[in-house]
């Protein structure tokens, strides 16, 4: 039975099936009238990528919904309904696994403060799921959901080996650890004792992250080459990205510097980020902080530099993949879970 | 033996230590022009005692940890393979004995804490 690790970030979504298979998308739904559908998939059996029917409603998702015009994100526990989050939750199955399978287990993600939500999170995904992407048709049930703290999702990818053990080799393991999860919208804590015990009292969300690091770029960069953007739309967000990690933005043939408007607004977010440092009660009170989450790949660089007096280690080594790390993590901490009780069961 | 050959896929993941390392291995081998077909090929038939010619060259580089990596997940994926197409059922008797817990390298105690922190998080919902 395949399980499915889900991360419905603010701005994109990361899912795992706890093997190999992984992606992201950009946290995008676009509800389309029946007209507009007809449009997209025209004589074709299936519509092409980005596309979904549920249940005889119909959207776009991720980067093709930004075609269209996308009405404000619910908020709280208005994102947690089938009709937005279990469609979100049936278009990465269809990325993930073909529609040959019946049964999916779902594990899924949220911040310190949704955990209020968790009941929604279930009532919103389980149960029976028929919809259509460019995949084919899918008749499948959400069997059991289980919900995991996302900052600790990342805290058990450092800790925990593929097949979920903890070993004693672990240089962390009697560490008090910090974790940091820098996001699109929020970085989130959750501080560890030593010996695994969690500090519940430390779990919380903070607003800030990446995506406000893009608007000050984006700002910063139109107004600097006013000229060459006069007239231009949308920039693509992975543009944006791409420009912030080079130093340039590639337009068209031409190189547009932009390294010192990059670092500036990286040091937003990295202050920002300093100031949860030490509303969690500062370096002194840690051993090691752990970055976890797509943000930190920003400010893992100078927020070392600003804050030499304490170890940060990335959740995730190779810096690409460090979106996946909460979801990574969860997928290792349920693989320990199913021994203990495998165990426990005789 | 299927006349047509037989066809497999499979995808090394680098958060994965061991699997890491192999994908280090099979892209120097793939630089030296050899290809993941020869690479795969030769692995088998070392493991059953042949010694096929890209060994001969005196490369030490496909150690018994790189050719443990890739016949696991070869045989993971086979076996896989085989049940999806219904040759062999997934039966309790057939499921792998858990890893004991007497494993001294484990820290027990910490993961049993990190399972009550998620209980009790659990309990708050």
């Amino acid at each position: 039975m395949p399980d499915l690790y889900f991360d419905f970030g603010n701005a994109d979504w990361k899912f795992f099936d706890g093997e190999n298979s992984y992606g992201h998308e950009r946290h995008a739904i676009a509800p389309l009238t029946e007209s507009q559908w007809r449009n997209v998939v025209q004589r074709a059996k299936q519509p092409p990528e980005g596309y979904i029917a549920v249940e005889g409603r119909y959207f776009a998702m991720g980067e093709k919904a930004r075609r269209y015009v996308l009405k404000e994100k619910p908020r709280g526990a208005d994102r947690y309904t089938q009709e937005y989050y279990g469609v979100a939750m049936a278009y990465v199955i269809s990325q993930l696994f073909d529609n040959n399978h019946r049964v999916i287990n779902l594990y899924a993600s949220h911040a310190p403060r949704d955990i209020a939500y968790a009941d929604d999170i279930r009532n919103a995904a389980m149960g029976r799921w028929r919809f259509v992407t460019h995949k084919g048709e899918y008749n499948l049930s959400v069997k059991t959901v289980e919900t995991f703290d996302e900052p600790l999702g990342g805290f058990h990818h450092t800790m925990l080996t593929k097949e979920g053990k903890l070993l004693k080799t672990n240089p962390y393991r009697k560490s008090t650890v910090l974790v940091l999860d820098v996001g699109g919208y929020t970085c989130d804590v959750a501080a560890v004792d030593p010996g695994g015990k969690i500090d519940e009292g430390s779990l919380r969300s903070t607003v800030t992250g990446a995506i406000g690091v893009y608007e000050i770029f984006e700002n910063e960069l139109r107004d600097r080459y006013r000229e060459e953007f006069k007239g231009m739309g949308d920039i693509a967000p992975n543009r944006l990205e791409e420009a912030i990690q080079r130093g340039y933005y590639a337009f068209g043939n031409m190189k547009l510097e932009c390294a010192d408007i990059a670092r500036s607004a990286i040091a937003t977010l990295t202050n920002d980020v300093m100031d949860v440092i030490k509303a969690a009660g500062g370096v002194g009170n840690f051993d090691v902080i752990f970055l976890t989450g797509g943000g930190s790949a920003l400010i893992a660089n100078p927020i070392r530099e600003a804050v030499p007096t304490i170890d940060f280690v990335l959740a995730e080594q190779n810096i690409d993949l460090l979106r996946y790390a909460n979801v990574f993590g969860g997928a290792k901490f349920f693989t320990m879970m199913k021994r203990l009780e495998e165990m426990k069961n005789g | 033996m299927a006349k047509e050959g037989i066809s497999r896929s499979f995808r090394l993941h680098p958060s994965d230590d061991k699997e890491r390392q192999a994908i280090e291995i099979i892209e120097a081998w793939e630089e030296k022009g050899y290809s993941i077909r020869d690479i795969i090929t030769s692995a088998i038939l070392r493991s059953a005692g042949f010694e096929p010619d890209m060994f001969k060259t005196g490369n030490e580089r496909l150690t018994p940890a790189l050719l443990e990596a890739i016949l696991t997940d070869f045989g993971k994926e086979l076996i896989q393979t085989i049940r999806e197409n219904g040759g062999v059922p997934s039966t309790p008797q057939n499921k792998p004995k858990p890893a004991p817990f007497d494993d001294e390298d484990e820290d027990l105690e910490a993961m049993r804490n990190l399972v009550k922190g998620h209980s009790a998080r659990s309990a708050k919902k």
